[in-house]
């Protein structure tokens, strides 16, 4: 991992941790923690169930206190994706797409330019559509979201193969038009790209 | 914001049959009431403030756990929370939907329930007037309690516990208020203005005691 030590490229940190200690519950769940993202970086989380991924996350948004060491990140930049989508069963997939990228200041795209495909499911409600398809829904918020650091918890659960696989190219681009994208999985190997970092040589086992 | 608003608007036009058991608990209670009370007609335009106001609280209470409830489970506002638009903006956006899709037709209503309860129609619309002035106080204590409540278990019995006696100063001056306007009191002023306070001042401090509850809701 890219441990950064020259504090004078801070400009283009997206993101860096030193040495933090999360907790779930009030339990401190990983320790030592230090890594920085930077532009244009795709960095994946791995490690098993209950290891602290999701708390990792949390953490980084504001929503789970840190118990010790220093974090740098700027929320306003930032998009959380958790495994609450936050899409409303009885709106169409078109009027959930709109609120999302709407809310966060993105733009929609033209009818071709839509994901996994997702142009031909927008005028559908969403309460009809498989977990996978819902999964793809969301997901395609967050790409047009218009916001730079993507923070995404286990994206591909519920994705077939082939659309994980496009997932992570639009991640990939992402990055390349120097955005940062954090992820979770507990399936490394579906990410050949980003730099992967195994949490669990952080966990406080007891 | 413009978004924010219309998402609200379509989800309260689709959860429709919520907002429609308002309307219908609000005509079933002046219906059975009227009937309960008997052939009497004096005793029901005395009693006629006071039962249309009970009605229209307990017909706009029955709305409330729908407000914040779904949002919570499906990480709606885990997401808002990194959002540009402030919680305050979202909370008033949900007062004000809650108000004009639940409240305001049981005003609109009110000079016709107030015909069963032997009510003139003018009478039942000072009666509306008073409803009018005062039901955005509920709408917006409403929504600071299912925020307050959020993620418990049992909020529903909770929720009710907390929200009667919360309620309660509203009730008062505005049951008050209507039957003063219906007799020509000379002390109306002072009780409506005492019912527009309670309404601006609970409308003023919910949007930001809420998202203050629900930012420490979100904690984990």
């Amino acid at each position: 991992m890219p441990q950064s030590s020259d504090i004078t490229v801070a400009a283009d940190i997206g993101v860096q941790a030193e040495a933090i200690v999360g907790q779930r519950g009030g339990r401190p769940i990983f320790e030592g923690l230090s890594f920085a993202a930077h532009s244009g970086d795709f960095l994946v989380f791995c490690g098993p169930n209950g290891i602290g991924k999701t708390t990792l996350l949390y953490t980084l948004i504001g929503l789970s206190e840190l118990i010790d060491g220093h974090l740098s990140i700027s929320h306003d930049d930032c998009l959380f994706l958790g495994h609450g989508d936050g899409l409303k069963g009885e709106l169409t997939v078109a009027q959930n797409l709109a609120f999302w990228i709407g809310v966060f200041g993105g733009e929609i795209p033209d009818s071709d330019q839509w994901p996994f495909d997702i142009q031909k499911i927008l005028d559908r409600e969403v309460r009809h559509l498989s977990s996978g398809q819902r999964q793809k829904v969301a997901l395609a918020s967050v790409i047009f979201g218009g916001r730079k650091i993507w923070i995404l918890d286990e994206p591909t659960t519920g994705l077939d193969a082939s659309s994980a696989a496009e997932f992570c190219q639009w991640a990939q681009e992402h990055c390349d038009k120097s955005g940062i994208v954090i992820a979770t999985t507990h399936m490394a190997f579906e990410y050949k790209r980003g730099q992967t970092l195994d949490l669990a040589s952080f966990a406080i086992t007891r | 914001m413009k978004e924010l608003f219309l998402h609200e608007w379509r989800l309260s036009r689709q959860g429709g049959s919520r907002f429609g058991m308002a309307l219908v608990l609000y005509f079933a209670i002046g219906l059975l009431v009227s009937l309960g009370l008997g052939p009497d007609r004096s005793t029901h335009a005395l009693m006629a403030p006071s039962i249309l106001w009970v009605g229209a609280l307990l017909s706009s209470l029955l709305t409330l756990d729908s407000l914040l409830f779904r949002d919570h489970d499906d990480g709606t506002i885990e997401r808002l929370i990194l959002a540009p638009v402030p919680m305050e903006t979202l909370i008033m956006i949900k007062v004000l939907t809650h108000w004009v899709l639940v409240a305001l037709p049981l005003c609109l209503v009110t000079p016709l329930v107030g015909l069963m309860m032997n009510l003139d129609i003018y009478a039942g619309m000072w009666a509306a007037l008073t409803l009018c002035i005062g039901t955005p106080a509920i709408s917006a204590i409403g929504i600071f309690v299912a925020a307050l409540t959020l993620g418990m278990r049992q909020a529903h019995l909770l929720q009710a516990v907390l929200i009667i006696p919360a309620c309660i100063p509203t009730l008062i001056f505005g049951s008050l208020a209507a039957s003063q306007l219906m007799t020509d009191s000379p002390s109306i002023e002072r009780t409506l203005a005492a019912l527009a306070a309670i309404s601006l001042a609970s409308i003023g401090l919910t949007p930001f005691c809420t998202s203050l509850l629900l930012h420490l809701n979100s904690r984990r």
